[in-house]
């Protein structure tokens, strides 16, 4: 039953994340740090929604925040976090979305969770003959559902703790920022060992492709200039961002993906763009990182078994 | 004669109101610059053209600050750009400047009963409501380009922290530094760069904008780099780039929609809040760059007049 929350292991993956790009220091010490960060608070906030309770009772039941909290205890904040699972604004939470509201407050909408859940990790029939093309909608040919639940809501969650973290920490932006969220939660995923970057980027991709695919529909194929004017790149740039990033660091496992969904210009630029990220956090984000502390998130489980399937 | 006009008037506004031979004060031994023989000859005036307005010679000044060994050369690429690669060197294309001229302002201007008037049209283009110089169109893409190839090599060689994508913030620090000689620059500059911008993606744009290579490219659509160079100047100055904002007429595909303005502008009201994207850059720039440049040299730069009235 525990549906979507059995599939996000958000702290643990953050922990490695982190932990891979913390340089290694002297040993441990005898006593483990408490994994606690007074600047963050979390709060489950109960749907009105009847479709969004289960979500919400699996999130809580599997304490999503309590380990988001755990996974940030490293992070020296410079201002107080709020971490908020909720139905929303219907304006902000209406269709699927998650926000960080520049105010110290993470938004996660049950909204999001369910999208995920109800329409793009669904297989959908095509007409016999018919391949899966640019307009195709739920789940890619290779992909599974346990991905899609995983990598949606994992990417969704990294990518709106990047703004918080840009804001919070001061960090400079030199490029646009919702790029550099999607840049902070793919190399988040990378972190932590082929299989799971696998499973987080390649739901993540589809979740992107899924959205594509439905402007796509709606637009006759086509891509209108008020999708190129806004602060967010457009869907499918969104998911090539993702992959490269994921193929610059891991070639081989992600060989086949790049050398299927990604142009051949774009492959050869993707060790660079994942350099790029990773020079970007050691130099803004790591140096307020607790690393004893680190070394104690670590050892959190990662993904469960189920959401490999 | 028109390439020889516009290229003229292009090159002679780059380094106008300075020596052409590069003054002491400015000179710069660790910049290298090249211009290299083109084998199209169709592209023997544009070198000519560059080599006799001293361009390089130009570039090699206002680079003075920079404090590493950096080679900039003009050559022919086989396409508009040569990817930057870790090293060097700058190159500025003989087809890039080809392309300028290809949609500068001709013929067809704007219409009007008056012939007097549309004789000066026939000098001009439009952007929305604003009207266009052919200098403008010419000036203000060259520089921005400069800039923008030049941003790239500063983020390698000073290990820059770039969150988001390269050319992105490429394009968002030129669009910054050509804030930085004067509000009179930057208009000119910048609407010279958003006309040319706007005449391109015109030119490319069916067929072209759901092509997976074009979309998966390391660089963005040629229209989101247009609203992007808005993006900063209507954060900058609202009031000088106004016309690009739709109040009280149809929003166009020209105009910066609203919900990108909020961002652009900032927000320090409601459940939001916002930084300017311009007020990102300035920060990241002051606290990454700024600390690696050579201070005097900067001044003088600054006070250097390098585009004519």
């Amino acid at each position: 039953m525990n549906r979507i929350a059995n599939r996000i292991a958000t702290a643990g993956a953050l922990a490695l994340v982190l932990g891979c790009l913390v340089p290694r220091g002297p040993a441990a010490a005898q006593t483990p740090p408490v994994l606690q960060n007074d600047m963050i608070d979390i709060e489950y906030n109960e749907p009105q929604s009847a479709k969004y309770k289960p979500i919400y009772e699996r999130l809580k039941q599997r304490k999503l925040l309590e380990q988001l909290e755990t996974f940030l205890s490293p992070l020296k904040l410079q201002a107080g976090l709020i971490l908020s699972l909720e139905e929303g604004d219907p304006k902000a939470c209406g269709g699927p979305n998650s926000y960080y509201d520049g105010a110290g407050r993470v938004h996660l909408c049950y909204s999001w969770f369910y999208f995920m859940d109800t329409e793009v990790a669904v297989e959908r029939k095509r007409p016999p003959n018919e391949p899966f093309s640019s307009t195709s909608l739920g789940l890619m040919p290779g992909f599974s559902r346990s991905e899609v639940l995983v990598g949606g809501a994992v990417s969704v969650i990294l990518h709106e703790l990047g703004h918080a973290l840009f804001q919070i920490q001061d960090i400079p932006l030199l490029g646009r920022e919702e790029d550099a969220a999607d840049q902070i939660a793919a190399l988040l995923m990378l972190q932590y060992g082929p299989r799971v970057a696998l499973t987080t980027i390649k739901g993540t991709y589809n979740a992107w492709h899924h959205m594509n695919a439905e402007r796509l529909q709606s637009q006759k194929g086509d891509i209108k200039p008020a999708q190129e004017a806004d602060e967010h790149s457009i869907d499918i740039q969104r998911a090539f961002n993702f992959l490269c990033i994921a193929y610059g660091k891991e070639p081989a496992a992600f060989r086949e993906l790049a050398d299927r969904l990604l142009p051949r210009a774009r492959k050869d630029n993707c060790a660079d763009e994942y350099k790029q990220a990773a020079l970007a956090f050691r130099k803004t984000v790591l140096p307020d990182v607790d690393q004893d502390m680190m070394k104690e998130v670590l050892k959190m489980d990662v993904l469960r078994p189920d959401d490999f399937k | 004669m028109k390439r020889t006009i516009t290229a003229s008037a292009c090159l002679a506004a780059l380094i106008g109101g300075i020596a052409l031979a590069p003054s002491q004060a400015l000179a710069q031994q660790n910049i290298s610059i090249v211009y290299e023989k083109p084998k199209k000859a169709a592209y023997g005036p544009i070198l000519e053209r560059l080599q006799k307005r001293k361009v390089l010679e130009t570039l090699q000044q206002f680079l003075s600050p920079l404090q590493f060994p950096l080679a900039v050369k003009t050559a022919e690429c086989g396409a508009h750009y040569t990817p930057y690669k870790a090293g060097g060197p700058v190159t500025i294309c003989y087809e890039f400047v080809d392309l300028i001229e290809s949609v500068l302002p001709g013929e067809q201007g704007p219409r009007s009963p008056d012939p007097t008037m549309q004789e000066m049209f026939k000098t001009l283009g439009r952007i929305g409501p604003n009207l266009i110089t052919r200098e403008m169109a010419t000036v203000g893409p060259f520089v921005e380009h400069v800039l923008h190839e030049t941003s790239l090599a500063v983020f390698d060689n000073l290990e820059v922290p770039v969150w988001g994508r390269l050319h992105d913030a490429a394009d968002y620090s030129a669009a910054f530094l050509l804030f930085q000689f004067g509000s009179d620059i930057a208009r000119k500059t910048i609407f010279g760069t958003a006309y040319f911008l706007n005449q391109w993606d015109a030119t490319i744009r069916e067929g072209q904008i759901t092509d997976v290579n074009y979309l998966g490219d390391i660089r963005p659509t040629v229209r989101q780099r247009y609203y992007n160079l808005l993006c900063i100047a209507v954060g900058k100055d609202p009031i000088g780039f106004s016309s690009f904002i739709a109040v009280g007429r149809p929003n166009t595909p020209v105009d910066l929609p609203t919900r990108r303005i909020a961002h652009c502008r900032g927000s320090l009201t409601g459940d939001a809040s916002y930084t300017s994207d311009y007020e990102k850059v300035r920060r990241a720039f002051t606290t990454t760059i700024l600390p690696q440049l050579d201070k005097d040299k900067l001044k003088k730069v600054q006070g250097t007049k390098w585009i004519p009235d």
